[in-house]
């Protein structure tokens, strides 16, 4: 039997089912999807009122797309401009393969484009809305690479485990012994369930040295860190705004738990943002999602404090748009560029992430014209200063 | 099994996995992107079935994907052409 589908604006009794249909992508706890989503659009400081796109198979909700606020600049003289992106979207499993994805972005295109707006921007779609949307318009800037720091003894696991998956009784031999050592290695490390825990002990235990620069916060504090980004000289790339007004709000993200290293002399020289996942906090790992500061030596020691206090089992960071210097620091202390395929068919088959920013123009007769903003190519990867921060999978 | 035939035996068994029908005759120039018959999965699942194809991995941001994989004929060329470009 066919079925019939509307795509409708978010109205406020839709948000019971929202939240409930999220259970399939943002956390299986209605309160804190709800609480998401409260954040998130309704509070978001650059758009009035959320703007979510909700599709109805015979008035039940069975999916969405939203497009969040987001303020960017470009330019020295640091030109801004609002430019939503996409975000959540998501089917109901029954509903799947059945064009709700083109019916949901192509609605709000259109509905973007009377609110007046040029460009949209996505940084965090999966594989599947990633190609979906390169055949309607939507232009990829390239792939974004990852590096990733593991400890030593990581890295040898790993090769071990390799090697031993390739030999059938050695590989069944490993897994029983790895599943022991496992077990005493749970034992012995503590609450492996909360991955800031040696970071919090390390750093309240470095903290009362005389000379620490570096402290541990678990808020944000938005006036400093602002101040900080105003004051360092900008080279002109595509990046989001960074104001009082954006890190006040924008660490209030229920689904995430965030750490901040400060360096302070008289003032904030640097941080250093770390961040994981409420939901498997285990799983996701911990991620360097803003990283500042007014000098090398001030970004080094804040590096060093976070690989050194943290012992983390894994720590990534977007390291594409990094500035030679950063990257250079990154390479000193460990991390390797993480091996994601390039090719969007590689990774469904090896079941890998492969993060993009993917642009769109709103209207349709500005898809075949170049894509350029204060004249800078929007295309262009080099033209672009990229954090993990920016994306809402963060 | 020609390269031709695995293509329209992976088309058919994604159309019918997503209840999807073509009204009138299927043939190799029925759209199947232009025309909503794959979605974004579909898609994704067509690019890893061209790349088993031609061997190599693609980089689909390069490719006008709606003029060049629009159709099986479409497909074929594009294996074709890559394959000729490719030669050693």
């Amino acid at each position: 039997m066919e079925r019939k589908y509307e795509i409708v604006e978010h109205r406020a009794e839709l948000r019971d089912a929202l939240v409930r249909v999220q259970r399939q992508f943002w956390s299986p706890d209605v309160a804190l999807n709800t609480a998401y989503l409260e954040w998130k659009y309704d509070r978001n400081p650059y758009l009035d009122g959320p703007v979510i796109y909700v599709a109805l198979c015979d008035g039940e909700v069975v999916g969405m797309r939203g497009m969040y606020g987001a303020k960017w600049e470009i330019g020295r003289g640091a030109q801004t401009f609002l430019g939503p992106c996409a975000g959540d979207l998501v089917i109901a499993p029954e509903h799947r393969n059945r064009g709700l994805f083109t019916m949901l972005t192509m609605a709000a295109l259109n509905d973007l484009t009377k609110r007046g707006y040029t460009y949209v921007f996505n940084l965090s779609a999966g594989l599947a809305t990633q190609f979906g949307s390169l055949t309607i318009g939507w232009r990829s800037v390239g792939p974004v690479q990852t590096a990733r720091w593991q400890p030593r003894q990581s890295t040898i696991c790993t090769g071990v485990r390799s090697y031993a998956s390739r030999l059938p009784f050695l590989s069944s031999a490993y897994r029983r012994v790895r599943r022991y050592a496992n077990r005493l290695l749970l034992l012995s490390s503590g609450d492996k369930r909360h991955p800031f825990s040696s970071l919090d002990s390390n750093g309240a235990r470095h903290c009362r040295e005389a000379t620490a620069h570096v402290t541990i916060e678990q808020t944000p504090r938005p006036d400093a860190m602002a101040e900080l980004v105003a004051r360092i000289p900008r080279d002109g790339r595509i990046r989001h705004v960074r104001d009082q007004q954006y890190f006040a709000w924008r660490f209030q993200n229920p689904l995430a738990v965030y750490r901040f290293l400060l360096w302070e002399d008289a003032r904030l020289e640097g941080y250093l943002v770390l961040r994981t996942s409420v939901v498997n906090p285990d799983r996701v790992g911990v991620s360097i999602v803003d990283w500042e500061a007014s000098n090398a030596q001030v970004r080094a020691e804040l590096l060093e404090a976070a690989v050194e206090w943290g012992n983390f089992a894994d720590l990534t960071i977007w390291s594409s748009t990094l500035p030679v210097e950063a990257k250079t620091l990154l390479q000193n202390s460990g991390f390797q560029p993480l091996d994601e395929p390039q090719s969007i068919g590689r990774a469904y088959r090896e079941g890998a992430s492969r993060p993009t920013v993917l642009i769109r123009p709103v209207r349709d007769e500005m898809v075949k014209t170049d894509w350029v903003l204060a004249g800078r190519g929007l295309l262009d990867l080099g033209n672009w200063d990229l954090r993990m921060i920016y994306s809402d999978n963060y | 099994m020609s390269v031709r035939d695995r293509l329209v035996a992976f088309v058919k068994e994604k159309m019918e996995e997503s209840g999807r029908e073509w009204k009138g005759e299927f043939t190799d120039d029925t759209p199947l992107l232009k025309s909503g018959l794959f979605d974004s999965l579909n898609l994704l699942e067509l690019a890893s079935c061209i790349e088993a194809e031609i061997d190599s991995q693609i980089d689909v941001v390069s490719i006008d994907l709606v003029e060049e994989w629009d159709t099986i004929t479409d497909i074929l060329r594009f294996i074709e052409e890559y394959r000729g470009n490719n030669r050693g």
